[in-house]
């Protein structure tokens, strides 16, 4: 909401100071976002005598004037009819900021060069004169001095009203808190001439007395259509609105000043004089006054003549009943309409207007007839009008004012601070409240503040007003005695020290996804739909995370960074056709392996390929103390065939890990290979084992064997090692592989591969005559289950 | 040979060796020492043999006195060799500006930094972290934070959908509910999390950000409760000096509602281009639970009183890190994420 000072000034009895009242409405919940000054003083417009006017070629209407601008001389195009030599006029120097976003540049208009503009009131933004440049006619003004508005400067406070302060969309609205921070009264402003109330009645019939609490309309005759005079424009610009005529100007001044909507409709278009509001029912369809056709509801609350609809009730009139240059009597509407019932349909047709804005919050009840009245007032004096008819109030449902009791103990308990009793009945009071007794007090709330409905609306009202910065924050606050422990989100964060420990950077991405990406790993599941997504490519949530880590990938190797380690911890989402959609907390990885890595000086870098990602689970087990973690062949969506393993502990799928398939990687733009993994974390921390109980360590040095054989190529290592256990006696402890080898020396079809085997008893030091035995048995199983021959 | 002449050698020796010891700086002029003394054919062995010839009184003696030289000129040389090795020679020294072989670091995403420094603060206040859904029933996102269908307030914010029933949160306010419906007071909770907007992304607009709530309900609990649990927070998160302002607004879910101002973290309220020149950053909403709240959460609203927070994780690491586009957090640009 936009107010002018000078309007705010007519109602409050002391001076105003713009940035002073800006920060005290500020302190009470009305924000003002911003302070503008407009008129007044003009950022690089100067006074400036013309000293001559000659043609520019080529171009009628245009003149190129010398001016004096006080600095020098300059040049300036200039097209309006009263340029002449010898006239003070404003010119508005290269740089200068004028109304309406209009920056000065120097420019070439027709070959001519222009270093400025010779500027109208309206370039000025003092009003709507255009026809010719300012002339000014103040002798005592010298070339060079700063352009100044003759009216002085005012300031248009833009505020940001909430919604639950509907009665704060007006200037008297404002008016009140500020008089209240400011501890003075308010005053009312001249209110023109009171109209004679009296006369025939407006044939009125509330159909639905649930939609329209109350209707109040009176005719008037012999209005004369015109420009409003030039101060109601400007308040009505300075507000941000458009000026139309003068009747509906004032329809929108006495709005903007009582937040009432009023409407003008042509009395001689309406269909037997009559007004009639009913809801819609099967009336299909109707246009409004911006040309629209608007295709109806039942629920839509309509105002109706005898015969057809002429207004959206408090949201727009219609083009059959509108106010034109050729009306001479009009009638005045002024009611309140239920707010569910106007937003319901705001929503539905996507229509919104000054009226619906406040119509949809609740505008005052009770305020009706003095609005009208007061636009009656204005309308007779400046558009000419007489009534031609009586004021016609129809109370269909009475809404009375709420009485609510507070306890002064309460206002305490709930701020942590005492108010003492003279500021509490201060503010209220301020705010237009009665209050009776003294615990409780019995408050009667006036009925243009819907929000305030109970007992704590009331404490914030006092609170507000008191000052929040007023209550000392508390000394002491309560101890817990139970600590909740959150131990999924404890092991997220865990996870994510150990994954960045391991050279991971971790990366966020939209949750919001495009179709194709649910699709590109893992099993197909049903993805979750937005309903009103901002674009196609965030129509869905994520069904994986590895998409989004591509797209970083994606990301990164476009802009040439290359060797990528990323993660990412999130939530993954499943539709259900009951309920909310299941959610799952994943974390995944990738490893991505560029031609050109950095190397490393002493020796190749590390790798980043498929045994990089197994090291990274493997690791992870190794950190987490998962048990009997393993990884099997299992084709997976997404991964190229071959290379994608399952990953369990204990049996529990954890996830999967793989390489990216070339398709997958087409489709996310990314060249590199990418090795990755994916693991959902709750089946992770089921996995976790219970806290852990100590065991002496060894107290018997291990008996260390190095073992090399020969196998074919195709045999998996892991099956050998899975051998070398079964015979390993009980003594066997470790059986790290330390060298794979193929190729000369080696027969073709064949691999070498060598063991370090720790053998250990928890007894006693072992001896040759204990481990011989059992390296035998290794030895006989390796050559009869595998074919090994033993390398010597 | 008689003992004197045997002692007498024994000495020469020893002095020998003492001076040929101090004259070795290498390994191989320390072999030649090691040979020439301690070998098979050293001056030492050689003596040994000579022994044999003496009388068996004198033979004792000196036999004592060589072996005690052998272990101590073994031990010598032993310590000289380690000395030497260790000086290394030219070709093994380290050049200290060659590189050193690193393993690779990883970083945490700096909304995780942020993320942590907040909820680290709170649990040291006694709050415990909980956690709800990212898809949320209307119920739970909407009514039951007195926010009815066909409300004004609905335009506060605006809701992605994925069924009429059923919306992508917008705010982590919901899981106030779903705890106060398991969880009896005393409640002392935040729930940080990922909430939607449905907000055209700009510089300082994402329809993906994070939020964290904060709720405490208990006997007692009031609005001077809430500010000095918010000062604590901004001391902590932006030092001791840091003040902060609360200013009334409107949330349909607490009452009274304020917004929560710090001083400008960038130019401590002297008034900047960040603070708009108020001296004030804006940070989040918080206020009194409303009574409304409470009783769709089955809790009496006369016996205990609450308060409720939140703030943006996005604005705070934009205020703590000077990041000025939203969009960064969420492009993974391993330059910039390599900052933090």
């Amino acid at each position: 909401m936009k107010i002018p000072l000078s309007w705010l000034q007519d109602w409050i009895p002391v001076p105003l100071d713009a940035q002073d009242i800006a920060r005290r409405l500020t302190l009470a919940g009305l924000e003002v976002e911003s302070v503008d000054a407009v008129g007044g003083r003009f950022r690089g417009v100067v006074v400036g005598r013309i000293l001559s006017v000659g043609p520019v070629p080529g171009a009628d209407k245009l003149r190129l004037c010398r001016v004096d601008a006080g600095s020098g001389e300059i040049q300036v195009v200039c097209g309006a009819p009263n340029v002449r030599d010898g006239i003070l006029v404003p010119v508005a120097l290269e740089g200068a900021q004028l109304p309406g976003n209009v920056k000065i540049r120097r420019t070439v208009i027709r070959n001519a060069e222009s270093a400025g503009m010779i500027c109208s009131v309206r370039e000025l933004g003092l009003g709507d004169d255009h026809s010719g440049i300012l002339v000014l006619d103040d002798p005592s003004l010298r070339p060079g001095d700063a352009f100044t508005d003759p009216e002085g400067t005012d300031w248009v406070l833009d505020i940001n009203v909430t919604p639950n302060r509907p009665d704060c969309l007006c200037v008297r609205g404002i008016a009140r808190e500020a008089a209240l921070l400011l501890g003075c009264g308010l005053r009312s402003p001249e209110a023109g001439k009171p109209v004679d109330a009296a006369g025939d009645a407006v044939d009125i019939r509330v159909e639905d007395p649930v939609g329209c609490s109350r209707y109040t309309a009176r005719r008037l005759k012999d209005v004369r259509i015109g420009p409003s005079p030039e101060w109601i424009r400007k308040r009505i610009e300075a507000a941000g609105m458009h000026v139309v005529n003068n009747i509906v100007d004032i329809t929108n001044y006495v709005m903007l000043e009582t937040g009432q909507p009023l409407h003008a409709f042509d009395a001689d278009l309406l269909d037997g004089g009559r007004i009639v509001v009913r809801r819609a029912g099967a009336l299909g369809q109707f246009t409004t006054l911006d040309g629209q056709e608007r295709k109806l509801s039942a629920e839509d609350l309509l105002i109706c003549d005898g015969a057809r609809p002429v207004a959206l009730a408090g949201i727009m009139g219609g083009r059959n009943s509108e106010v034109s240059e050729g009306t001479r009597r009009i009638l005045l509407e002024s009611a309140h309409f239920d707010p569910m019932t106007i937003r319901r349909t705001v929503k539905r047709i996507g229509i919104s207007s000054e009226a619906s804005i406040r119509m949809e919050k609740g505008v005052d009840p009770s305020g009706t007839r003095d609005a009208l009245e007061r636009a009656i007032a204005m309308m007779v004096e400046l558009c000419g009008g007489h009534p031609d008819s009586g004021v016609t109030d129809v109370e269909a449902r009475p809404i009375r004012p709420v009485r609510i009791a507070l306890r002064p103990r309460r206002i305490g308990r709930v701020l942590g601070a005492e108010i003492p009793q003279a500021d509490v009945l201060r503010i209220l009071s301020g705010l237009g409240m009665t209050v009776e007794g003294t615990d409780p007090f019995e408050v009667t709330v006036p009925t243009r503040r819907p929000d305030v409905t109970g007992e704590i609306d009331l404490i914030e009202e006092v609170v507000r007003h008191f000052g929040y910065d007023r209550i000392e924050p508390a000394a002491a606050t309560n101890v817990p005695t139970v600590i909740h422990s959150n131990r999924e989100d404890e092991f997220i964060e865990r996870l994510r020290d150990i994954l960045s420990g391991m050279g991971f950077t971790e990366v966020f991405n939209n949750s919001m996804v495009d179709r194709q990406s649910t699709d590109l790993f893992f099993a197909p599941v049903p993805a979750v739909p937005v309903r009103n997504p901002l674009s196609p490519e965030t129509a869905f949530l994520r069904t994986a995370l590895l998409p989004g880590l591509m797209e970083s990938v994606r990301w990164n190797q476009n802009r040439s960074v290359f060797d990528l380690r990323l993660f990412e911890v999130g939530h993954v989402f499943k539709h259900r056709e009951e309920g909310l959609p299941e959610e799952r907390v994943r974390i995944a990885g990738v490893i991505s392996e560029s031609a050109r890595q950095k190397g490393y000086w002493k020796s190749r870098s590390p790798r980043s390929d498929w045994y990089a990602v197994k090291g990274t689970c493997e690791a992870l087990a190794e950190a987490l103390h998962l048990k009997d973690a393993a990884f099997r062949p299992s084709p997976e969506r997404g991964w190229v065939s071959g290379s994608a393993a399952v990953f369990t502990s204990g049996g529990k799928r954890i996830g999967t890990l793989g390489e990216a398939d070339p398709s997958v990687r087409a489709a996310c733009g990314v060249s590199e290979r990418v090795f990755g993994f994916e693991l959902d974390a709750s089946v992770l921390l089921e996995c976790l084992p219970q806290s852990p109980v100590a065991r002496p360590v060894p107290r018997y040095p291990a008996v260390r064997r190095d073992l090399a054989l020969v196998v074919d190529a195709g045999v998996p290592v892991g099956s050998i090692q899975e051998t070398l256990f079964l015979n390993g006696g009980g003594l066997l402890v470790s059986a790290d592989l330390f060298d794979l080898y193929q190729g000369k020396q080696i027969p073709a079809g064949r691999k070498s591969l060598a063991f370090t085997l720790a053998f250990l008893s928890p007894e006693r030091t072992l001896t040759d005559a204990d481990v011989d035995p059992v390296m035998n048995g290794i030895v006989r199983s390796l050559e009869s289950v595998h074919g090994a021959s033993l390398r010597s | 040979m008689a003992t004197e002449n045997l002692t007498g050698e024994i000495r020469k020796i020893d002095e020998a060796f003492q001076s040929s010891l101090a004259g070795a700086k290498d390994a191989p002029s320390l072999e030649r020492i090691r040979t020439d003394f301690l070998g098979r054919k050293g001056r030492i062995a050689r003596l040994f043999e000579t022994l044999g010839e003496a009388d068996p009184a004198v033979r004792r003696e000196a036999g004592r006195l060589l072996n005690e030289l052998k272990n101590r000129a073994q031990s010598a040389v032993q310590e000289q060799a380690a000395r030497v090795s260790a000086k290394g020679s030219e070709e093994d020294r380290p050049d200290l500006t060659l590189p050193g072989y690193a393993p690779p670091v990883g970083r945490l995403h700096p909304l995780t930094i942020v993320m942590r420094r907040v909820k680290s603060c709170f649990q040291k206040l006694g709050f415990a972290v909980a956690q709800g859904p990212e898809v949320e029933s209307d119920y739970y996102n909407f009514e039951a934070l007195n926010i009815p269908p066909d409300h004004p307030s609905r335009d506060m914010q605006d809701t992605l959908y994925v069924s009429d029933r059923v919306v992508l949160r917008t705010h982590t306010s919901p899981v106030q509910i779903r705890v106060m419906e398991k969880q009896k007071p005393p409640v002392r909770i935040i729930a940080p999390g990922r909430v939607y907007r449905r907000d055209t992304p700009d510089a300082s607009h994402s329809p993906v950000f994070h939020q964290v709530e904060g709720l405490c309900v208990d006997e007692g609990v009031s609005f001077a409760d809430l500010k000095a649990v918010i000062l604590a927070f901004a001391r902590e998160m932006f030092g001791s000096d840091m003040t902060i302002r609360f200013r009334p607004s409107f949330f349909p879910f607490t009452e009274p509602s304020a917004e929560y101002d710090f001083a400008c973290v960038i130019c401590r309220g002297r008034g900047c281009r960040v603070c708009k020149n108020t001296g004030w950053v804006e940070i989040s909403g918080a206020g009194m639970v409303n009574p409304e709240v409470f009783r769709f959460a089955g809790i009496d609203s006369e016996r205990y009183t609450g308060y409720a927070f939140g703030m943006g994780v996005e604005r705070l690491t934009m205020l703590l890190y000077e990041v000025q586009d939203i969009r960064a957090f969420y492009e993974n640009d391993l330059r910039f994420l390599g900052q933090f």
